[in-house]
């Protein structure tokens, strides 16, 4: 209800654009019973701004922004665990191509042929070694530099150097008493006794005096092995065939060494690692 | 926000933020210095900005820079459109010079007021929203302010 106390706020709030439909239509209603208001209407409708459309910003050109490509890294954590594994698994496989090495220690099973005790006495007429025992001792040093023999059942030879696997100690002094006094020991044969197959081995790791390829020298490993033929043969190329895995391993080593490593995500590089 | 719809904004608004702050400042050069600072703003809080929101943001960002322009200088001229002006007399009864002479007598935050309602239309509520203000105070300011732009006209009048 428009009344004399109020008409002014409402002409503020047309002038405003805040007063209603009907609220406007019942003061321009009051405002024609009452002429002495038409004019304070019109001056409050005046006090309305127009914007002056004349008036713009020329330099827009400065405000606007160009376009450019970003990628983003919302789950950061994720493309930085993928690294840190490939990491992970990189380094082993560096590490493994340097560890692995040809074979150049030849396992040997050394064999030794236990003697009486007639080792470090000086020659003497008495103790001179038969030619036997000299075959022996020859074959006993050099065994460092020999290559592993097949076990050769010692029969009647050197009769020192016969002596079982386990052999007791007061059967080879009996012997021994027999052939210092002569000499030159004569050949005997253990009365009762079979022939024995002296062998012990030990599994001895001998640096090869001379340069050998590591076939050959698994190739000897393997003779003395006791298997069939058809397994030894098994497990050559067994060994062959790791050999050449140990080579591409060590190929692809020398690659990494000599190359970087790019991480990419699509087309898009996220870092490069040089070794 | 993404590129395009920043750049968007600016061949929408920056007209009507421009003639904005030019009636808040009276300078063209304060006027376009508040236009870049605004939309610098925007771009910055791309990612904070509601879309729809725009206009009221860089509004609000504009009526800010004009209060802190005004305090600056502490007043507001129309010197140099005056004297710039083949058109102006002492005696010319545009009505839209002698509210713009009438709109320097009110203080930056009436005019500000005043220019948000008239110019972009603008209800009491988002006025307050966008001046920081509440509803009522936002009322009561402009009622003032046109009472002001009324007397002032009246008196041209009886000038005249």
């Amino acid at each position: 209800m428009v009344n004399m106390e109020n008409y002014e706020e409402l002409m503020l709030l047309a002038a405003d654009g805040e007063l209603g439909d009907e609220e406007l239509a019942q003061l321009q209603e009051f405002i024609k019973q009452h002429p002495e208001l038409e004019n304070e209407w019109k001056l409050y409708m005046a006090t309305r701004l127009q914007p002056d459309e004349t008036l713009v910003y020329t330099a827009k050109e400065t405000l606007l922004k160009k376009e450019t490509k970003t990628i983003t890294f919302g789950k950061w954590w994720m493309y930085a665990a993928a690294a840190c594994l490939a990491i992970l698994i990189a380094i082993p496989l560096l590490r493994t191509g340097e560890e692995i090495k040809p074979a150049d220690e030849i396992v040997q099973t050394k064999t030794t042929i236990s003697e009486p005790p007639i080792k470090t006495e000086p020659a003497s007429p008495e103790n001179k070694p038969g030619p036997t025992e000299t075959s022996e001792a020859v074959a006993k040093t050099g065994l460092a530099t020999q290559l592993p023999r097949v076990k050769k059942p010692v029969t009647a030879q050197p009769v020192k150097a016969i002596q079982q696997v386990q052999p007791t100690p007061p059967q080879s002094e009996p012997m021994v008493a027999e052939v210092t006094p002569k000499p030159v020991a004569e050949p005997q044969s253990p009365p009762a006794q079979p022939s024995v197959v002296a062998v012990v081995e030990e599994p001895v790791h001998v640096k090869p005096a001379t340069p050998r390829t590591h076939q050959d020298a698994e190739k000897e490993m393997f003779a003395w092995m006791p298997v069939d033929e058809h397994k030894k043969k098994g497990l050559n190329d067994l060994s062959v065939a790791i050999t050449d895995k140990v080579e591409k391993v060590k190929e692809i080593k020398n690659k990494i060494r000599n190359a970087d490593v790019s991480f990419k995500i699509g087309r898009s590089e996220l870092f490069t690692v040089k070794f | 926000m993404e590129v395009n719809d920043y750049n968007a904004c600016v061949h929408q608004w920056s007209d009507a933020l421009f003639r904005f702050a030019y009636k808040c400042t009276g300078n063209e050069e304060d006027a376009r210095d508040i236009v870049q600072g605004s939309f610098e703003v925007l771009w910055q809080k791309k990612e904070d900005v509601i879309l729809g929101k725009e206009k009221a943001f860089l509004f609000q960002v504009a009526y800010r820079q004009s209060i802190d322009n005004f305090r600056k200088k502490k007043r507001i001229t129309y010197k140099e459109e005056l004297e710039h002006s083949d058109v102006y007399s002492q005696r010319n009864h545009d009505l839209k010079q002698v509210l713009d002479r009438a709109l320097a007598q009110l203080d930056e935050q009436s005019r500000g007021l005043v220019l948000l309602k008239d110019y972009e239309g603008y209800k009491y509520e988002e006025i307050a929203v966008i001046t920081g203000l509440t509803e009522t105070q936002v009322k009561v300011y402009l009622h003032r302010a046109r009472k002001v732009l009324k007397n002032y006209l009246v008196s041209v009048e009886n000038i005249i």
